[in-house]
């Protein structure tokens, strides 16, 4: 380099020059990086604005909610009166349970997703119609589907009216009226719904093992079920933790459709989710300040398990 | 000035005027600042002036109603009956008729407890109705923080007309003057219909032998039952706050009794309330599967298809059950539950809606005016006529001269008698209202027994009176 620059300057270095432009050169990078960052920082500006205002704002506003009994008109300081009650009565424990039973069906739509996949990806006959059959239900809206299942789980719906013409009368239900009955068709109805999804993403997880691999196991005679457990299921474990963690959290979080239209919380209480629970205090009941408190500690929750979900995973796929 | 304005001309007229003409004196006086002032200062004042103005365009308020269900704005037997057609519209453009300058715009919510979660959403923002009809009692006065006190916008004389004013105020009380609403109508009574002759072919040939207590009913219904019919179709709402609110209230006199539930001086788990829920919980069987969680539209579907011979309702089913019985539909007053309950042969009823004012609203005397023009004598008689709404809560109008239906003027009778209670989910706290609907679905069921769900109810009223 140097023995380069020396012949280009003809064996005369310039040196007051050379350093006066490597200053000028120096400033002139220092300029245009700082304008960069500049307008990096001003690029986030409203996309930081916009969190702020749609996404912190309210979060620290709900915080501060939560310690006051606040009825959408006026609000006094209560101290941790809403937290204080909230561990003492049903209203949270009712519904966390409902939550809780709804995460323990998550395994059950993971193994069908990923059996359902991996016919599909071996190219089952027929595979093309079910990729669609599958997915289909994905696309509607929870409220559709929801409105959709209520309608045919009434007592004159389509599932007795089935039931009734195949002959299987003593099968016949009032399917919405019994906890245990509403759970199943809650549990039904999301598998139904969450298929699709859980099918699309191990496809794509499976297109990613190498063939080789799979074939090799083939030839060392490895049946069906010991290349999905040996094979498939460590090679998928990001798409698995991905299913797992989404639904997870969805089963806090996103149950208020699904629940509302279906059974809209009953019978009783008996199907009603946190989210819902806090829909009825706050809007029905006017009780915003202690519902607020309610969001805190569901927000509270799902951070807990996402972050142990997080750790399990993470365990997992450095192993 | 402003007198020789005409009124078609509004304001913006007037500023695009000044604005022209000054943009000619700016011109040429090239940019004179002083003109430019002058002109600026003349265009605001012909901005603001015309809302000064009496009669000009920028005088027209527009007031919003909201409809919660109390008029219908559907025909459920001509489905291409235009929304103009219905009574509450024609009231809506009569009063702006009457009112030039003002607009009534009518909106219509669900008319279920959907509307007060609308209502708190929308009013929280403050960007709710002017004005709307809603139900009246605990559901209405749990809103007070956003509902504008009525007693100083109604004389003796206009209250005096106007019965049911007790369901407006917390104190129950018809004379009270912190009212929050005024009485939209009456429900008339809560009621037993039937088709006659599947009643008659299941051999129960009298309407007065079952009504006396619940034995005779339930013997009435086994009847039904092994004539092969479904005795009766029910709704989640009908079996709680029909049926079983009407027996409870007879047992414990009434709205006070039921008023002392709500505060706690009488216990929902007395041994005679548990009783009242447990004969109760026998009518399970004899009622189409799903009720606890049937809507009313589904139980009316079921009955005019022949699959119960009966089912419970009020004056709003009448037109629609006449259409499709005529002359085979019958109406009977709910069965006692014992013949020595203190209140005898009644029903649960009376004004359950009232009209509000937000107290937010930039228009609220329009908004009153509004509502004093709903509950005029001819407004009243015009509504009876169309056959839309509620019954008639004045006392100016004859209902006779214009309810065609008999059923419909028995409704309008029954409403008067002393022995009708008023909803006992208006009476007791809507958040009790929502605990003993929600267990009442389990019990019915016989998930939990009816000692279980009375218990549960007083846990929660205690909760909610400690709280």
């Amino acid at each position: 380099m140097h023995a380069q620059s020396d012949s280009h300057y003809g064996g005369k270095l310039p040196l007051i020059s050379t350093s006066s432009g490597i200053a000028d050169d120096f400033e002139s990078t220092w300029r245009q990086r700082n304008r960069d960052q500049l307008i990096a920082f001003a690029s986030l500006i409203p996309a930081f604005a916009l969190v702020i205002a749609v996404v912190w704002y309210p979060v620290v506003q709900t915080l501060y909610y939560s310690f006051t009994d606040w009825n959408g008109a006026k609000a006094n300081w209560v101290g941790l009166d809403n937290y204080e009650q909230l561990i003492r009565s049903d209203d949270f424990w009712v519904p966390l349970r409902t939550n809780l039973i709804m995460l323990l069906s998550v395994p059950g739509i993971l193994v069908i997703s990923l059996v359902v996949a991996a016919l599909i990806f071996e190219r089952l006959r027929g595979w093309t119609v079910f990729r669609s059959v599958y997915y289909i239900p994905t696309i509607l809206s929870a409220a559709v589907v929801g409105m959709l299942m209520r309608v045919m789980f009434t007592s004159r719906g389509a599932v007795n009216d089935m039931l009734e013409r195949i002959g299987l009368e003593q099968f016949q239900q009032d399917w919405l009226g019994s906890t245990r009955t509403a759970f199943m068709v809650l549990i039904f109805v999301f598998y139904w719904q969450t298929l699709g999804q859980g099918v699309l993403i191990f496809l794509a997880g499976l297109a990613s093992i190498p063939g080789d691999l799979i074939e090799a196991a083939e030839l060392d005679g490895a049946t069906w079920f010991q290349r999905l457990r040996q094979i498939v299921v460590p090679q998928l474990t990001p798409a698995i933790a991905y299913f797992v963690i989404i639904n997870a959290v969805w089963v806090f979080v996103g149950l208020f459709a699904l629940v509302f239209t279906v059974t809209d919380g009953g019978p009783g209480y008996s199907t009603t989710p946190l989210d819902l629970m806090i829909y009825r205090k706050a809007f029905e009941f006017g009780q915003m300040g202690y519902a607020s408190a309610m969001s805190l500690m569901l927000f509270g929750i799902v951070s807990v398990i996402s972050i142990i979900q997080l750790r399990f995973f993470d365990r997992r796929t450095e192993r | 000035v402003s007198d020789r304005i005409p009124e078609s001309v509004s304001g913006e007229d007037i500023a695009c005027w000044l604005l022209l003409n000054a943009e000619v004196g700016v011109n040429k006086t090239l940019l004179n600042r002083r003109a430019a002032i002058k002109a600026s200062g003349l265009v605001a004042s012909a901005l603001v002036a015309p809302k000064l103005l009496p009669g000009s365009a920028q005088d027209e308020v527009t007031i919003r109603f909201w409809n919660g269900g109390i008029f219908p704005i559907e025909d459920a037997n001509d489905k291409s009956r235009a929304k103009e057609d219905f009574y509450v519209y024609k009231a809506a453009q009569r009063f702006m008729d009457a009112n030039p300058g003002v607009k009534v715009e009518v909106e219509t919510i669900p008319g279920d407890t959907d509307m007060f979660t609308k209502y708190r959403t929308a009013s929280v923002a403050e960007n709710g109705p002017d004005v709307m009809g809603m139900w009246s009692g605990t559901y209405m006065l749990s809103l007070k923080d956003f509902l504008e006190p009525l007693g100083p916008y109604f004389t003796t004389e206009e209250r005096s007309r106007i019965t049911g004013w007790e369901a407006t105020n917390e104190d129950f009380d018809p004379d009270s003057p912190d009212i929050y609403g005024v009485p939209a109508g009456s429900d008339g009574v809560t009621v037993l219909f039937y088709d006659k002759s599947l009643l008659e072919g299941a051999g129960v040939t009298s309407d007065v032998e079952w009504q006396t207590d619940m034995a005779g009913f339930v013997s009435m219904l086994g009847q039904i039952n092994e004539s092969g019919i479904t005795p009766m179709t029910l709704d989640e709402n009908a079996i709680i706050w029909q049926i079983l609110m009407w027996w409870i209230g007879q047992t414990v006199d009434g709205s006070v009794g039921i008023g002392q539930l709500n505060t706690g001086e009488r216990n929902f788990s007395d041994p005679e309330i548990v009783n009242i829920v447990s004969e109760w919980q026998k009518l399970y069987g004899y009622t189409i599967e799903g009720a606890e969680t049937m809507d009313g539209p589904q139980r009316a579907q079921l009955f005019f298809a022949g699959e119960a011979a009966m089912t419970s309702g009020g004056f709003w089913d009448v037109t629609d059950f006449r259409e499709n019985f005529g002359d085979n539909l019958a109406m009977v007053k709910m069965p006692n539950f014992s013949a020595e309950a203190p209140i005898q042969d009644g029903g649960i009823g009376g004004p359950g809606t009232a009209f509000i004012v937000s107290n937010y609203s930039d228009h609220k005397d329009e908004a009153v005016d509004f509502i004093k023009f709903l509950m005029t004598a001819e407004e009243q008689a015009l509504k009876a006529e169309s056959g839309e709404g509620s019954l008639l809560n004045v006392t100016d109008v004859d209902t006779t001269e214009y309810y065609a239906d008999p059923f419909k003027q028995l409704q309008q009778e029954w409403a008067n008698e002393p022995s009708v209670i008023f909803w006992a989910d208006n009476v007791l706290n809507a958040e009790l209202t929502s605990e003993i609907k929600a267990q009442s679905q389990l019990a019915w069921t016989g998930e939990i027994s009816a000692e279980e769900f009375m218990q549960r109810v007083d846990e929660k009223r205690d909760e909610l009176i400690a709280g």
